[in-house]
Parts: C-alpha cells; sequence; structure tokens
C-alpha cells in the first residue's frame, strides 16, 4: 500500500488502451463544417490526419429520476443535418483531438504494443491546449465564447488473459465485486457486467462513475481479453473553463481509485502497482 | 418601429400604444400542433406555446383585427398560404394586464402586422391561451 | 470513443451513454448472436407511426407498455417530420437530442395509467409536454438536454409553482405524481 493515502495508487504497467478527456458545452451559433477546416490550420503541425464522423450526441447526468427504459430512434429521417464531427490525428493514430459544434475531445489511444500510457498529466496538458485553441479560433472568428455544460473522463483498459487469467470465466481473477457461486452452476463461458456510482465530494454529488467489463478477443492472436471502460461524467465543479479542470481532475481520481477497488489484488501484481 | 419613429412606451416601460384599445383582438395564427384538449376548461385551445416570443426578440407577431376588417378583408386572409391553421385571438386588455404592451408594426407582409411586447412566464403564455378565443377554429 | 481495431464485438461505446444502466440486466451486443429476445416481456419493441417512416425502439421492455406510449410515440413522429418555418413565424426543425430526452422522461416518470400529455413543439426548437386535467395545468418544457422548464398550476389547491430544473429534477416526480388514476 501507499506511504501516503492521499496519493493515487500507480502502476508501473497500467493495462490502459486509451484515454479520453471532453468537454460538451452549448452549440455555437453558426459553427459548422467549413469552420471545422479553418480550425484544422491550428491543429494541423501535430496532427496532420483529418476525418469525419457522425456526431456524438448531447449527453448530461442528470439526478432525481429513477431509471426507466430508453426509447431511441431506430430509423426515419429528419429535417436538417446533423452537426459534424472531424477527429484531427497525428500521423501513427495516436494522438486526437474531436470537434463538433458542441463538444471537443482529446484522445490518446495505445495504437500499438511499444506505445506507453503517457500519464493523466500529460494528456491533461494537451487537452488544456486543445481549448485554448479552440478557445482563440472562436474569438478571432466572432463567435461566442464555450459554455461548458458537462465534462467527462474515459479510461479504457484492456486486461489481457496471461498469467493470472487464462479464459473469460474466470472474470473472478480480475474484477473482485465477481464472487464465485456455490457450486451448481460451472465456470460461466463468459460475463459482462455494468454499475454506474454517484461521484460524491461531501454530500454533494458531482455526477457519476460508469464502469462496464465485457469481454472480447483481440483480432491479432484471438487472445481474450476484458475490456474495463470507466466514465465519470458530470457537470463542471463551479465557473468557466476552471470548473472544468476541476471535474476532469476528480474525474480521473474516481477513475483511479475506482479501478483499483474493483480488480484483483493479483491484478494489481501483474501491472506493478507501485508501493 | 413605425416609419422610423420609435415606438410609443406605456405603463410598464414596455412599447405600448395606447391608440389600441384594450378591446382590440390581436389575431395570432396557431399551428396545427398547438391546439390541445383543456379538460378543466372543457374545450381545445392554443398551447401556451402559441404565445412564446421569438427567441431573439422580446415580442411576438400577431394581426390587429379591427385592421384587416376595416380594410374589407375576412379574417380568412390571415391564414392564406398557411393551410390547416386556426386564427386565434386575445384581446389587448387582456396582454396589458399581464404586464405586455401592444403596437402597431406594419411591415411587407400585412399592414396590420403588430408586436405584444414583454417577457412572457409560463404563467403569463398560459393566462393568454387560457384567455384567447377562436376568430378560426382548428379544422 | 474510437476504438475499432479490437475485435470485441463493441458498438462505438459512445453511443452507449445515452443508454440507462439495466439494472441486474447484462445485455449483449448486436452481434455474434448475443441479442436474443423471444419472450415477449424482456428485450425490445419497435413502434411505427402510419404516414411516417420513423422506426422507435423501447427497450428494455420487462413490463407491458405503457398506456399512454402510442400517443405519444405518434407525436413524436410529427414533430421529427416538421419543417422549418412550421409555425409560420421562422421556427426552426425540433432538436431530436431534446425531444429524446424528454421521451425518456417519460419513460422512466410516468407510470402506465397516467393521461398521456400533449407534445407540442416549441419555436426554438425544443418540446413540451402539457397535462390540462383533473383542475391541474402541468407544462414541462425540455428546454437543452438536462434542463427542464416546469409550471404547475392547481385550481383546487391554489399551489403554483414555476422553475427551471437542471441536472437536478427530483421536483418532477412530485409534480407528475399529482396527474393519473390516483389523483383525486
Amino acid at each position: 500500500m501507499t506511504s501516503n493515502p492521499s496519493k493515487l495508487p500507480e502502476y508501473r504497467k497500467p493495462p490502459v488502451a486509451e484515454v479520453a478527456l471532453s468537454v460538451q458545452f452549448q452549440p455555437i451559433p453558426g459553427f459548422g463544417f467549413p469552420h471545422m477546416g479553418l480550425l484544422w490550420a491550428e491543429f494541423k503541425k501535430e496532427l496532420p490526419v483529418v476525418q469525419q464522423h457522425p456526431p456524438l450526441p448531447r449527453t448530461v447526468e442528470d439526478f432525481g429520476v429513477p431509471v426507466g427504459p430508453r426509447i431511441t430512434l431506430e430509423a426515419g429521417m429528419m429535417q436538417g443535418f446533423p452537426s459534424p464531427r472531424v477527429w484531427f490525428l497525428d500521423k501513427a493514430g495516436a494522438e486526437l483531438v474531436q470537434v463538433q459544434n458542441d463538444r471537443l475531445v482529446v484522445n490518446w489511444r495505445k495504437v500499438d504494443d511499444g506505445l506507453q500510457y503517457p500519464r493523466y498529466n500529460t494528456v491533461r496538458a494537451r487537452f488544456d491546449e486543445a481549448i485554448a485553441k479552440f478557445r482563440r479560433f472562436l474569438r478571432d472568428h466572432d463567435f461566442p465564447d464555450m459554455a461548458p455544460d458537462q465534462c467527462e473522463v474515459t479510461y479504457v483498459n484492456h486486461c489481457l488473459a496471461g498469467e493470472v487469467w487464462s479464459d473469460l470465466g474466470e472474470i473472478d481473477r480480475v474484477v473482485s465485486m465477481w464472487r464465485g457461486l456455490d457450486g451448481f452452476l460451472p465456470n460461466p463461458e463468459e460475463v459482462q457486467f455494468a454499475a454506474r456510482y454517484q461521484i460524491t465530494d461531501d454530500q454533494e454529488i458531482l455526477g457519476r462513475l460508469h464502469v462496464t467489463v465485457e469481454p472480447a478477443r483481440r483480432i491479432s492472436d484471438h487472445r481474450p481479453l476484458l475490456v474495463m471502460q470507466l466514465v465519470a461524467r458530470g457537470a463542471p465543479v463551479g465557473d468557466g473553463l476552471e470548473g472544468v479542470g476541476r471535474f476532469l481532475d476528480v474525474g480521473h481520481e474516481w477513475i483511479v481509485r475506482g479501478f483499483t477497488s474493483i480488480t484483483t489484488p493479483e491484478m494489481h501484481a501483474e501491472w506493478e502497482r507501485l508501493e | 418601429m413605425t416609419n422610423g419613429a420609435p415606438y410609443p412606451t406605456g405603463p410598464h416601460g414596455l412599447p405600448d400604444d395606447p391608440e389600441i384599445s384594450d378591446e382590440t383582438a390581436l389575431w395570432r395564427r396557431v399551428f396545427p400542433g398547438w391546439w390541445i384538449t383543456d379538460e378543466n376548461q372543457g374545450r381545445v385551445r392554443p398551447t401556451s406555446k402559441a404565445f412564446q416570443n421569438y427567441p431573439d426578440k422580446p415580442c411576438l407577431s400577431i394581426l390587429i383585427g379591427e385592421m384587416v376588417t376595416a380594410r374589407g378583408d375576412e379574417p380568412s386572409t390571415a391564414l392564406e398560404g398557411f393551410d390547416g391553421y386556426a386564427l386565434a385571438a386575445i384581446t389587448a386588455g387582456l396582454a396589458r394586464t399581464h404586464n405586455q404592451g401592444v403596437v402597431h408594426d406594419p411591415n411587407d407582409e400585412d399592414a396590420a402586422h403588430g408586436l405584444v411586447y414583454g417577457h412572457k412566464t409560463d404563467s403569463i403564455r398560459s393566462r393568454l391561451a387560457k384567455g384567447s378565443v377562436w376568430v378560426i377554429p382548428p379544422p | 470513443m474510437t476504438l475499432g481495431s479490437i475485435s470485441s464485438g463493441l458498438d462505438d461505446p459512445t453511443m452507449r451513454h445515452t443508454y440507462a444502466v439495466k439494472n441486474a440486466y447484462v445485455w449483449g451486443y448486436p452481434h455474434q448472436g448475443r441479442r436474443s429476445y423471444p419472450s415477449t416481456l424482456t428485450g425490445y419493441r419497435l413502434f411505427t407511426v402510419p404516414g411516417y417512416d420513423f422506426e422507435f425502439k423501447m427497450e428494455p421492455m420487462i413490463d407491458l407498455q405503457p398506456s399512454w406510449l402510442d400517443s405519444v410515440i405518434s407525436s413524436a413522429a410529427r414533430l421529427l417530420a416538421l419543417e422549418p418555418n412550421w409555425d409560420s413565424y421562422g421556427a426552426p426543425p425540433i432538436d431530436p437530442d431534446r425531444l429524446f430526452y424528454g421521451l425518456n422522461l417519460l419513460t422512466s416518470l410516468l407510470p402506465s395509467g397516467t393521461p398521456a400529455p400533449a407534445v407540442v413543439p416549441t419555436n426554438s426548437g425544443g418540446v413540451q409536454f402539457e397535462w390540462h386535467t383533473q383542475g391541474i395545468d402541468l407544462e414541462l418544457e425540455v428546454i437543452a438536454v438536462g434542463k427542464v422548464n416546469l409550471f404547475y398550476e392547481n385550481e383546487l389547491t391554489g399551489e403554483t409553482s414555476e422553475r427551471e430544473l437542471a441536472f437536478d429534477l427530483s421536483d418532477l416526480s412530485p409534480a407528475i405524481s399529482h396527474l393519473g388514476p390516483q389523483a383525486l
């Protein structure tokens, strides 16, 4: 265990496959495709590759409403075009910035085994830089400033089968919340689950932590793996971009501590948890 | 503004023309998805949303009914090109009772065009909707 | 949010952000035969509206569908089909994000047996659900995803309330509880 209890758990070989820091804001009227092209000029030197994707839906964490069935649109054409989303990527595809007229996301992806997770502070610094460029662009082109309403930290972890576990039914060796059964049912073929927790600070609800664990197989060698995704989402903690930063830091802490809570000491040892 | 001159101002500090009497009927086009059954009133009436300001201006558009009829036009002319719409009316007095002002604002569309100025809370819009009558009811 | 190089059978994970966690239910994914709903009280149901090419999906259907659902789905289809300037005063088309956010508030809050609301578009591209019955006027306007305007008047008790709720929507349930067969 760490000697300083307030220090976050740390791992020499964390199984991080992707990190995304996101801010959602009120849609910027009139900000569309042409402006994405102009904005790319601000990022082109480091992120010379561009891709287009369908927009991300607006998502908020709200409270005081019970969980119920969801209605979604399965098919149909509506009026108007959806707001576009563009990706600015580096040549390796590991670093990217995603922009749409109500969202900015900075991602890091482990696109090959040789890449090391650069740690939260580095990704956070890239996020701050991307925000600064975006706001400068808005100012220079007479758009209103961003009005953030939700922030999101996402960590996707790939736990590969290896020394501690070898088949997808052995989830109890990876996830500490899963308990063995009483002996009638055999080991499951696979397990997946989802949980959500309220993120609080001194009784005040700041947001939600969503945890999902799903089975998968790696394309290259069909090796089993468990995809553990943790998403912390909530409103900015305070005004302005400082409020965004505060939530991102809180979300990161909850993800790291939450990840440590839900995984087993055996896996911590495999990931070389630092004492 | 009328003819470039600023609107007269009423006691609420809003644009409000005292030449438009309280009894004057102010007509409002009602889109087909904007009438609802009010079981409390026992009738179909406009939703409160039919009396919402423009998103970017503190007013909504109306036609001053007596100006339309004074030039010899039927109320149905207010719905020309708007198949399936209905026409509702509130009085200028009802609007003023709820802190609104009424001005004549002739435009290219209609010389009888007017505006009802003022912030409209949910309860004000509800009162306007409940106090409205049909000039041309829903088809 | 971006992974596509792993053969995990996963959808784009971001789309799952708009789905509620299903408590004890574990849901599979549309690939590899993981999704199968032979029971009539589990899984999902699809709804179409005559005259419109929209298809709505509701899940999980662990229950009979609420009594108000057909009426609300029909209204939703009409709203999604509205063209610019539908109100003759320059209104934009209805924002699907706000509409579906509102629909999903109803599925979370409105018991079967509650009178179906009128579903009206607003001139800012939003949607309002309203009830005028049993001496009550109740209007819920979805101003933005996560932000709802609540207007409530009860002519029998004299109670009146008009407020904007953002993210903390815990006042909605008590307001809606005044409606329905249990009221009065």
